[in-house]
Formats: structure tokens, sequence, C-alpha cells
């Protein structure tokens, strides 16, 4: 990534909001700013980790990507084969074709299979759906899809109640593949997994990513997860990307005082590796009523007066070469440049 | 030092039954839970942890019985035998909550919906400590509340669980379970459904209650992490079995069973960046209907040899806190060296 690297997904302004209703007429009484004012470069053939905890928006943005929800304002500029498009102004057909370069794999994978399909079954309607007409072919299609995932090809004609969590994973990530995309969205994919299946799955990940040269939004709150195979990192709180950066950079030299304190409070399953705790006070406000200037100020242990009521930029800074972003108003980079 | 252990598990044998067939949760587990220590049982969803944990306060299902095994509690100087008390009989009711209390995994389901937090810590107060009045009462569960960091704990004595954060209702829940200062404390898995930054708050909270009550914890947990952090002495399940349990020290440096190093293989560490190498488990955790005959780490093993398919093996002391239930456990470090 020397280079300039191609900007595959370009999300200026993002925002979703979703409004709260009450009342006999549902007078729009609040709005809870899900993802407020995102901008976002994904390269193409990198892996995008984006992390935060419960609420902060990370779902609803991966979402938002692939239209699946109404979305308030902002531009999602994909660069498909036949030139830039916006994502949001297309129409119900285009965006149909998009999916098929946008995939998405889903946290539970109990939920996200239906129980009533035969594995085959569920994976032949995307291929249906994308023009391949011959039964024969998509069998063959389906076969190797299910080998790519290391699964027996004979498994198709089996239901999803006669797999375990790891495999039915493994069946939403081949149905994911199944229509050859881009760019796969893991929303939580190996979240709800045990430790040992997760090593399966996320090596399974990696591998798929070299064979099919795909580019991955990986969403997750496990920064464990994140640091073994994203390239960059997106940091989000309160719907509100607060800290982006190189894996490397990010994880030795955390600039936001969130970031610090996230990787402060991960248990790391190595006793040498004791390390001080930035404790946090209080839990995550609402992203109804979000706090007055700096959303993380109530409870940023660096907090000044100028916090409370201006809203830090999201700022561009250049550290040995490589760009990383933060929004804190108090960044000091003598300490990161130094190293 | 044997005055400091306050639970006594030996042997212990728990079958459910279903539909004719039966299911060996556990198949022989001894361990102790010490004073003033944390012990972390770790292992994957349908090992038996959780089973376990409410094995010791009976809270088992319907269709199950303790078959063989022993648990003991050491209350004052009088040694009781958990295992032999009816399960709603009065002493095992009078256990629960006052000597040894539980906090489970999901705080959203473990609150009653249609009551405030208060109320249900009370219920738990006069069950236990009788000839109070309403007021004495209150303070107390006003305090049990304070102390575990809730801000404004008059105001929320007398709110409900859904005006409470995950994070705080998970505390409630441990108000609860401290509002008789027990002995003992189970806590089955209690940050699963929280935030990190929210569970290192719960850790320090239950670190505190180590250091300054004296409380023996017995805390379950998937999460590698956590134990490396919280545990004094470790027990690692796999399928029913204790299959290593020693020293954090001792269990993190130098596992001696597959299992161990292979789950210690298997986990991403923070800090050891995008080059580490992953190892899954090979294979699947067996049915368990229909589990191997021998060793049930056997099938996934490297080490297994045919003694390995057809016998279990026993506890095998390394030293005196240290044991492993595995026949080839010096291949296993010689391996690792």
């Amino acid at each position: 990534m020397q280079n300039k690297p191609e900007v595959l997904l370009r999300i200026r302004g993002s925002k979703t909001h979703f409004a709260i209703k009450k009342g006999v007429l549902k007078k729009t009484q609040a709005f809870v700013k899900a993802v407020d004012d995102v901008d976002l470069d994904v390269y193409r053939g990198e892996t995008l980790g984006i992390v935060g905890e419960s609420g902060c928006g990370k779902t609803t943005f991966g979402k938002s990507i692939l239209q699946l929800i109404p979305i308030t304002g902002g531009s999602y500029e994909y660069a498909f084969k036949d030139g830039i498009k916006d994502l949001r102004t297309l129409n119900k057909k285009e965006i149909d074709n998009a999916r098929s370069t946008i995939q998405i794999v889903f946290q539970d994978p109990y939920s996200s299979l239906n129980p009533a399909m035969s594995i085959f079954d569920q994976l032949q309607d995307p291929l249906i759906k994308f023009g391949v007409k011959n039964k024969k072919e998509r069998v063959d299609i389906i076969g190797k899809l299910l080998e790519d995932v290391n699964l027996p090809r004979e498994y198709m004609t089996r239901y999803p109640n006669e797999f375990s969590g790891g495999q039915r994973q493994r069946i939403g990530i081949a149905r994911a593949l199944s229509v050859n995309p881009e760019l796969i969205i893991c929303d939580e994919a190996v979240s709800a997994l045990d430790v040992s299946i997760q090593a399966q799955v996320l090596k399974l990940l990696k591998k798929l990513k070299d064979e099919h040269q795909l580019t991955y939004l990986f969403i997750t709150h496990d920064l464990s997860v994140v640091e073994y195979i994203a390239d960059r990192v997106a940091v989000m709180y309160l719907g509100k990307i607060v800290e982006l950066a190189k894996t490397e950079d990010l994880f030795a030299n955390p600039l936001h005082p969130y970031t610090k304190a996230l990787l402060s409070a991960i248990p790391i399953a190595d006793l040498a590796q004791k390390k001080k705790r930035i404790p946090l006070q209080g839990d995550v406000p609402s992203p109804v009523y979000p706090p007055s200037g700096c959303p993380f100020h109530p409870r940023c242990p660096e907090c000044m007066e100028i916090c409370k009521t201006q809203k830090p930029e999201y700022r561009r800074f250049e550290v040995h070469g490589s760009e990383r972003y933060a929004s804190c108003h108090k960044i000091d980079l003598s300490d990161v440049s130094n190293k | 030092m044997i005055n400091d252990i306050v639970v006594k598990v030996r042997d212990l044998h728990v079958y459910f039954y279903t539909n004719q067939r039966c299911n060996k949760v556990l198949n022989g587990v001894s361990f102790d839970i010490k004073k003033g220590k944390t012990l972390c049982v770790v292992g994957e969803s349908g090992c038996g942890k959780s089973v376990t944990a409410n094995t010791i306060l009976q809270l088992l299902p319907e269709l199950s019985r303790i078959e063989k095994g022993s648990i003991e509690y050491q209350k004052d100087d009088q040694l009781i035998r958990i295992d032999q008390l009816q399960k709603n009989g009065k002493q095992m009711r009078k256990l629960r909550g006052e000597d040894i209390a539980i906090i489970f995994q999901d705080p959203m389901t473990a609150l009653n919906p249609v009551y405030t937090v208060g109320h249900q810590i009370r219920e738990m107060i006069f069950e236990h400590i009788p000839n109070l009045n309403k007021k004495q009462a209150f303070e107390r569960s006003v305090k049990s509340l304070a102390e575990m960091g809730i801000s404004a704990p008059e105001q929320r004595d007398r709110e409900y669980p859904h005006q409470f954060s995950g994070g705080m209702r998970q505390r409630a829940m441990i108000a609860m379970a401290m509002s008789c200062a027990p002995k003992v404390l189970i806590a089955d898995e209690p940050t699963t459904a929280l935030d990190v930054t929210i569970s290192a708050q719960i850790f320090d909270l239950i670190n505190e209650l180590k250091t300054q009550h004296e409380t023996a914890i017995m805390l379950i947990t998937h999460n590698m992490g956590v134990v490396a952090e919280m545990a004094d002495e470790v027990a690692v399940m796999y399928m029913g079995n204790i299959v290593e349990y020693g020293k954090v020290e001792d269990v993190l440096t130098q596992a001696r069973h597959p299992y161990t190093r292979a789950l210690l293989r298997s986990i991403p560490v923070l800090g050891k960046g995008k080059d580490q190498v992953l190892e899954p488990v090979r294979g699947m955790t067996p049915d368990p209907f229909n589990r191997p005959k021998g060793c049930q780490f056997c099938p996934r093993c490297d080490f297994a040899t045919e003694l390995c398919e057809n016998k279990m093996p026993p506890e095998t002391f390394i030293d005196e806190n240290h044991y492993v239930r595995c026949f080839h456990h010096e291949e296993v470090i010689k391996h690792a060296k």
C-alpha cells in the first residue's frame, strides 16, 4: 500500500437518525442520532475494522452502506466497474445489482439462516437472481462454495438445524460469496462463536480475502480480533468516528482518550503483560440527547473546559508518513512522533 | 491453610435425563473455593461450567440429579454437606443468598421488571435477616447500592430495572447478591452481556469484594483474558471434566493439558499484531449423548494414543495445587519446549 490506494467506497457526512414518535398523533419527539456525520474512505483490498461499544452505531452504519435502512443524509460514492455512483441515488433495480458487489455477513448464525430451507435452496436464491439459470451449474457453484468454506459438498442437502454455530456462520459466509462480491460487510461475524471456533472462521476469512480479492468492512466490539484481521481501524463512539488509523499505529500509540481507555480495559491472556487500566466513569450517554461539545467529555479523564462547549473537529494528522484521523481538542503529537 | 477452604467439591457427577437418554453433564469434578481467592472456571459453551455453579446452589433442573460425589460447605465450625440437603428444604433456602450468592449472566432477565430494584434487594434482606423494620431494611438496601458505586442510591432504590443501564443492572445484581454479606460469591459469566469498559468496572468491583470482605469467589468465564486478570486459581473444563486445575501462573504458562494449550493458541492476543498465528482446535466438540469412550478430548488431540481412546485419564498431580487429566502430560510439556 505504498502508492496511493484506490478508494472503493467514499462516504461523506453519513447520517442515520431514527425518529422517536409519541402520542396519539405520532408526533416526532426527538431523534436517535445513531450515525451522525461520519466520513470514511474504504480502500480496495483492505480490511477496515470498525470498533465501538454497543449502541455506538456501528451496525447501523454497516447496514446503511447496503441501503438496508432509510438514511437521513450524506453521500456513499462507490467505484463500480462502470464508474463512480452514489449508492443513495440508485433506483430499486440498480440497488439490487449493487448488492451483488456488496454483501453482508450477519452476527447471529442462528437467526440469519432460514430453518425451513435446505442449504442448497438458501444459497441458490441469489444465484438465480443474478442469472445462473441452469440448475446443474448452480449445484456446481454451490458445491464449490461449500468447499471454499471448508465444508463437504454433500452438506448442501442438509438443513440449518443439523449444523453447529461455526458451520452455520461459514454457510453465511458462503452465501455472501455466492454472487462474487467485492466488498463484504462482516457485522460481528465471529462474536457469537466459541473461541476455538472463532479462530477457524477468522482464518477462513483471511484465506478467502486473498483468494477472491475481497475488501472487508469488519464490524466488531472485540479489539483483539480487530488487531488480528484489520489493516486500518476506525473507533466509533456515540455515532461518530473518534479515531482512525493503521492498526499498528492505533494499537501502539492511540491518540484519542477513548481509544486509550478502551485498549486498557481489555483483559489480556498473558500474565507477563500487566498494564495500568484507565478507568472510565459511568455509561455511554443516550444518543437521543448527546452531551454538548465533545460527546465523550462526561467520561473523559482528560476533559478540559473547551471540551464541554465546543465540538472537536475530525482532524487529519500525519505521523511518520502514515495518515491518521482523530477528533479531540487535546492531541499531543509530540510523544507519538518521538517514538 | 485447610481452614481457608470454604467450599470443597469432590468427584461430583451430575446427570441430566431427557427422553430416555442420559447426558452425563459432569463426570467427576473436584475443586476448592478458598477464602479471599478467585477461582476461575473456563471452557467453551456446553462444557458444564454453569451446571457446576448451579449444582453448588442446588439450582438444577427437574430431571437431573447428583449421582455421586460431595459438596461440602464450611460454615464457621460446622461442615454442611450441600449435596445431601433437600433441594427446597429450609436449610438449603437459608444457605442460598445468606452464605452462597450467585450473579447470573444476563442482568436484563435476572431482575424482575415489575418490582423496583430496591424492593428486590429488600426481599433478600427480609428473607435472611429477620427482626428488621422497613426503615432499617431500606437503609441497608441503599447502602448496598451505594457500595456498588451507583450514584444517587436513594432515588435509584425506588426505580425499576428498565430505568437502569446494562452495567447498572449488573451492579444492582451484585448489590443484591452482596446484601447479606455471603462468604461465597458465584459469578456466572457476569460481563458477557456488557461492553469492555463497563466490564472492567464490574471486575474492579469484584476484586474489591475479594480484598475487603475476603469473599471467596468462583468466576465462570470463557475469556482467557479475564482469567489472566482476575484468577488466583484456574479450572479448565472440557465436556464435563476439569482437565487442568492449578494456580493461574502454572496453568497459563506451563499448561500441561493439550486442550489448555490448544485453547490458548486459538485466541488472538492483543499486542501481538497481525502476524500472530492462530491455530484453531481441530474438529468439533462431540455430541454429549454420544461421547468418546476414554478421554473426552481424544478425537481432537495430537497426542492421543490407544490408551486415551479406551480410558479416561485420572487426575495426575504435578504438585500440590496443580493437576491434569492427561496420560501424556510429560510429552505435552516437552513438546512445547
